[in-house]
């Protein structure tokens, strides 16, 4: 059971005599559920006087079951006295939504106003942009899954065969790389069970439980400003996802070699296509790439010596029958990128002082960079800059994109217009429990140095297990003061959340 | 019939069987001013080809892996397939493909023997029996439709070729048609930029191993120049493209572009990459690259790193072209050296064409030929330029027309400077001289003792290196007269290893190496290995065939070859390796281990944890003439300060300066991120199991 949490706000709202208007927001206090890696907010915004307005943003993490996620979420349900006033979930990836299947009967007893989704998330859009977006993901995604499952069989012949064991090391040693990293990907991107093309179990939760109690939902676009009515202090800006399909599938580190992945879902469709047939018995011939009068008849005796070249005994160390199931990785890492750049990423901006908040979800560079091409907000910000420059020039909160991989920021286009001293970021990572692969990844440590430098060291990571150099060693968050910092613990030690109480300059 | 087989002990079989196929790649066949070029004629030596084609080098088989189907081998000697010069060029019918791959890889292949001036090996297949530890490969495999990618690759432990073919998504649809699918072996770059990695890793097995930011960038750089000068080799080619640029081959041109079709297809403007300019991403417009010295500092993904190498040869290439046309153009220009405005003579198009055709080839035989004088292990671009220069100016005394400089100059401007020289002159990049041997002749009588021998080495190691020597040059006569690949990869093998029947007895190169110098602190110092009794306490094996220092030997081979002024070269060169096991611990060097037996790779549990094998070798060029060994090319394991002196007593140390540049570099993030896919998918830098594989994924 969590010790009990008084609000240390009590006591320090009794120094401030000033008449408040009722719904006026001077305050945001962003509670980081520590949970593993992956996201959990609460934001809750107030003034000196009272909490005015709940959002709480995604619910998941790469590990454990219901047991594991229930303490952290009992704690939450309390915190917001099962009420929350805004839910967004920004992207159907496990790591952010897989708390509301888990923990379905809590968040059933909620009370929940409204709910924000990405327009990606719009299946009864009458364009059915959305549906067929959805319609190809669960086509990649069963694909995925036929290729997994035949690595894994084929890793299993392999271990069998009698090949001599200087090469049988080597394939088996790299099959087992392939495996670790497929599974890493399909933890975070695939249902379980026989579900593989489907949606995940816990977007399908969140939804059916909004779509139960009837609350409003609305899917938003890029470039959508959005107002909460009776909060006019508080400015919603819709960044993404992008709704020009080169950008939703475009990854990119800049530059001008081609070999920059490029990430549009349909180029590995030819591979897909494969994947997709292995499950079936016969020949697919519309799958050729050639005429079907040039292939091999079995009893084609001039071609024999060919078959009997590849498929003799003394040369079966040079089989090539599983180097192209390599693809399934190439396969995940677009379909991961894809779903990141679906993010509904947003940012908030206190009317009073135009400070920002900025809520990336996980978009990758695609969704960044579209961002800046909003054509309505073309010269909009300061100095006839586009908006989006001056909103991330005026951003004092940042939710680090993709636990801190180098993918989820932006550098040019992101991080470096992250000019204002008073800023204060906080990361989703916990290389404790976190998906296997992903440790090579997280944190990228080139981001990490340049944000601690960023935010004089104000930067909130889960838990710094393992990492070097950590922002703790250049300033202890502790330090900060308990009106500015707060944490708390369970009986056995474990985290349960960290919290940033921001102070809107007044 | 009867008469001909009469007549056919007269009939000699025709110097080449020639072969229709794409120039560049299927695109250019769609563009108006390209088609009449990209059709050309391949001239292969010729040989016997099985159906598949299968020949004496290759074996191409055109299994699918991805339907689980064959597509019909074609048969070159097919009366109307050799009546045309092979198959129409097309990309609907597989025959087709497997003509273009097996065209392509053998005109790779035979640039390469004429760079060399000896046949090419493919690397040997390692096997688990310690006793074999390696067998022959005669053929590489070619699979033309192996993956559904947009990715080809050489798979060293299969020594086979993989290609790919893909769905586009170009960035300019007039150009390809969107969907349309892209086979990569059809593409002339592709297919000699891949061969090219097999015939390499066939002389440098570790160049595999990403020991440094270069190595990996080496291997891509280095498949790519040859792709590059093998435009150079098509006349047609090169006299359209002279006449388009007005002779000026700094301007944007085919010739310096590779893999036109793939880099539409995936999406981008241009070629794959573009060794003298690129496309501006803003104004989509081409523009000539200029060197930045910073780039050879930052930039780390290995096709982007090769690409400064690339872009600097072919500078050199360029700056000697242009100081050889000089005067054709004041000779065109009355002597003003600006032609007119128009077109150029067709005359003087021709007197270019043969100028620049020239000029790459002996561009290309310098970068050729300076494998040879390469470190086994370890490679850096500014090893490869001195032994760019060193090889050369080994073979033409005279540099007239200035080619060592033009290279240096070009790599300069990339700020690619070798380690450990003080100046960058001719003199000091090439290796020293060392003129070491007592030499015997092959009888082992002496036959000088040389006193002007620039390192000076106890009597006994100037003696055992002769002995060393004359065995050599027992080894360079059988081997002169053997043709047969098979036979030169046995007889050397039976020299490397040792050998006894009835009636031969070869006493190996290893044996004598480990009998003569086991304990030679001398030899350790000239090879920068162990060779020295206490050489387990610096991780490195027992060997358990010998009882000394374990160590590999590789690459023995004969390099003749006649310069321009028939100055000529006679050497025998071999690599000796050495590897021991490192532990490291916080970012520390901790202990040494001893690593497993080579034989057992891929096994884990021997070897502990935070530990990986840190690799010393070395290059040893013998001249068979002067019966001394006249370079060593060395990356040492051994710290060669802790070996000075004549001190008895001298304790070799480990050098340590490599081995935590190793580490760093092994355990950068940032170079381990070569792509997230080795991130998420590879089995660690150390041990990648298909480099190659991994390099193109995207």
């Amino acid at each position: 059971m969590p010790k009990s949490t008084i609000s240390k706000k009590t006591a320090q709202r009794k120094v401030h005599k000033k008449i408040i208007h009722a719904n006026e927001i001077n305050t945001a206090s962003v509670r980081m559920y520590c949970m593993g890696t992956g996201d959990c907010f609460i934001v809750k915004f107030g003034n000196d006087e009272s909490d005015v307005f709940t959002m709480m943003i995604d619910c998941g993490s790469c590990s454990g079951g219901p047991k594991e996620f229930e303490p952290y979420v009992k704690n939450l349900a309390d915190y917001v006295n099962k009420k929350i006033d805004l839910l967004i979930v920004t992207h159907e990836h496990n790591d952010h939504v897989n708390g509301f299947a888990k923990c379905a009967s809590i968040f059933k007893q909620f009370e929940i106003k409204e709910a924000w989704f990405g327009w990606t998330e719009n299946t009864e859009d009458p364009n059915g942009y959305a549906q067929k977006l959805k319609n190809k993901q669960g086509k990649m995604k069963l694909a995925l899954n036929n290729a997994i499952c035949e690595i894994k069989k084929r890793n299993k012949t392999l271990e069998k065969s009698n090949l001599d064991s200087y090469q049988k090391n080597i394939f088996l040693k790299s099959s087992e790389a392939l495996m670790n990293g497929l599974d890493t990907l399909e933890l975070i991107n695939v249902s379980d069970g026989d579900k593989k093309g489907e949606e995940l179990p816990g977007m399908l939760a969140i939804k059916k439980i909004l779509k139960d109690k009837k609350v409003k939902i609305r899917y938003l676009n890029p470039g959508d400003i959005i107002t909460i009515p009776g909060i006019p202090s508080l400015k919603f800006y819709i960044l993404g996802p992008p709704t020009d399909r080169n950008y939703i599938f475009k990854d990119g580190k800049l530059g001008a070699d081609v070999y920059k992945k490029n990430f549009e879902l349909y180029n590995s469709s030819l591979a897909a296509e494969a994947f997709l047939n292995l499950s079936k018995d016969s020949l697919n011939y519309k799958d050729l790439p050639f005429a079907s009068y040039y292939l091999v008849e079995q009893n084609d005796r001039e071609v024999r010596s060919q078959i009997n070249s590849y498929k003799g005994p003394k040369n079966e160390w040079r089989k090539i029958d599983n180097n192209w199931l390599n693809n399934a990785g190439s396969l995940e890492l677009r379909i991961n990128s894809h779903i990141n750049n679906t993010s509904l990423a947003f940012a908030v901006e206190f009317d009073k002082t135009k400070e920002v908040m900025l809520f990336p979800g996980d978009a990758e560079y695609g969704s960044w960079e579209s961002w800046h091409n909003i054509e309505k907000w073309k010269n909009k910000g300061k100095d006839g800059k586009h908006l989006v420059e001056d909103l991330l020039n005026r951003t004092i909160f940042y939710k680090v994109g993709h636990h801190l991989s180098y993918n989820g920021t932006a550098l040019e286009k992101g991080i470096s217009m992250m000019t204002n001293s008073e800023l204060f970021s906080m990361a989703t990572l916990d290389r404790n429990r976190i998906a296997k692969n992903w440790k090579s990844t997280m944190p990228n440590k080139y981001l990490l140095q340049e944000l601690i430098q960023k935010c004089d060291g104000k930067l909130i990571i889960m838990d710094e297990f393992e990492i070097k150099n950590g922002p703790s060693e250049i300033l202890d968050p502790k330090t900060l003061g308990e009106n500015i910092y707060e944490t708390d613990q369970f009986n056995n030690g474990n985290t349960i959340y960290k919290q940033y109480n921001l102070h809107i300059n007044q | 019939m009867k008469i001909f087989k009469q007549n056919s002990a007269a009939l000699k079989p025709p110097p080449f069987r020639k072969l229709r196929g794409y120039a560049f790649d299927p695109s250019l066949s769609l563009k108006h001013d390209t088609a009449s070029i990209n059709n050309i004629v391949y001239k292969i030596s010729w040989e016997n080809v099985g159906i598949g084609p299968v020949g004496e080098y290759l074996e191409v088989i055109d299994y699918d892996p991805t339907i689980n189907q064959f597509y019909l081998p074609v048969d070159l000697d097919a009366k109307y397939i050799l009546a045309q010069d092979g198959l129409d060029p097309s990309e609907s019918n597989p025959q087709f493909h497997q003509q273009m791959v097996y065209a392509v890889a053998m005109t790779t292949i035979k640039n390469f023997e004429k760079g060399l001036g000896r046949k090419i090996l493919w690397s040997p297949r390692r096997v688990s029996d310690q006793k074999i530890y390696e067998e022959y490969v005669s053929q590489l495999r070619i699979y033309p439709h192996a993956l559904r990618e947009a990715n080809a690759f050489y798979s060293p432990v299969k020594k086979a070729l993989l290609f790919g073919y893909f769905s586009s998504t170009p960035a300019d649809e007039t150009i390809l048609m969107p969907d349309s699918l892209v086979f990569t072996c059809l593409s002339h770059d592709i297919v000699a930029h891949e061969t090219t990695h097999a015939i390499l890793d066939g002389m440098h097995n570790y160049y595999n191993e990403p020991t440094n930011a270069d190595v990996l960038a080496f291997h891509e750089a280095f498949a790519d120049i040859v792709a590059l000068f093998q435009h150079f080799t098509f006349p047609e080619v090169l006299r359209h493209q002279i006449a388009k640029t007005r002779g000026n081959l700094g301007l944007q041109n085919l010739l310096g572009q590779l893999a036109q079709q793939f880099g539409t297809a995936i999406g981008d403007y241009g070629s794959l990459r573009d060794a003298i300019g690129d496309i501006d991403v803003v104004t989509k417009q081409w523009k000539p690259l200029i060197p930045d010295p910073n780039d050879y500092r930052t930039i780390m993904e290995p096709h982007k790193r090769g690409s400064i190498l690339v872009a600097a040869v072919f500078e050199a290439f360029l700056s000697i072209y242009k100081n050889r046309i000089t005067d054709l153009l004041r000779i065109a220009s009355d002597g003003t050296g600006i032609l007119q405005q128009g077109e150029l003579h067709p005359d003087l198009i021709n007197r270019l064409a043969s100028e620049a055709a020239k000029t790459a080839s002996h561009a290309l035989n310098m970068c050729i030929r300076a494998l040879d004088y390469c470190p086994p292990v370890d490679i850096t671009f500014g090893d490869y330029l001195r032994a760019i220069i060193t090889a050369d100016a080994d073979l033409v005394e005279d540099d007239v027309l200035n080619y060592r400089l033009a290279f240096i100059d070009a790599f300069r401007r990339r700020g690619i400077y070798p380690d450990g020289i003080k100046t960058l002159s001719i003199e000091s990049l090439c290796y020293p001289l060392l003129n070491i041997g007592n030499a015997t002749d092959a009888d082992g009588n002496t036959i000088e003792l040389d006193e002007n021998s620039s390192q000076k080495l106890d009597p006994e190691t100037n003696q055992l290196m002769g002995i060393i020597n004359g065995f050599l040059r027992e080894y360079s006569d059988k081997i002169k007269y053997i043709n047969d690949r098979e036979q030169i990869y046995t007889l050397t093998k039976k020299y490397i290893s040792g050998y006894h029947d009835e009636t031969t007895q070869i006493l190996g190169l290893h044996n004598r190496i480990n009998v003569k110098f086991n304990a030679s602190l001398d030899f350790s110092l000239i090879t920068g290995l162990a060779f020295f009794e206490n050489f387990n306490s610096l991780g490195v094996r027992q060997s358990t065939r010998y009882g000394g220092p374990s160590f590999e030997i590789q690459n023995l081979r004969v390099v003749s070859k006649v310069g321009p002024k028939n100055t000529q070269i006679n050497q025998v060169v071999f690599s000796i390796l050495q590897r021991c096991g490192v532990t490291f611990e916080n970012g520390a060097f901790k202990e040494f281990y001893i690593p497993p037996l080579s034989t057992s790779q891929g096994k884990q549990e021997s070897a502990p944890e935070g530990s990986f094998e840190f690799r010393g070798g070395c290059t040893l060029i013998f001249d068979l003439d002067t019966l001394k060994l006249k370079y060593a090319i060395s990356k040492p394991l051994i710290d060669k300060n802790s070996l000075l002196g004549n001190n008895k007593n001298r304790s070799p140390k480990i050098n340590i300066k490599r081995l935590e540049a190793q580490y760093k570099y092994l355990n950068d993030e940032n170079n381990f991120g070569i792509n997230e896919y080795v991130q998420y998918f590879g089995t660690g830098l150390h041990s990648l199991t298909e480099p190659f594989a991994f390099l193109h994924q995207h």
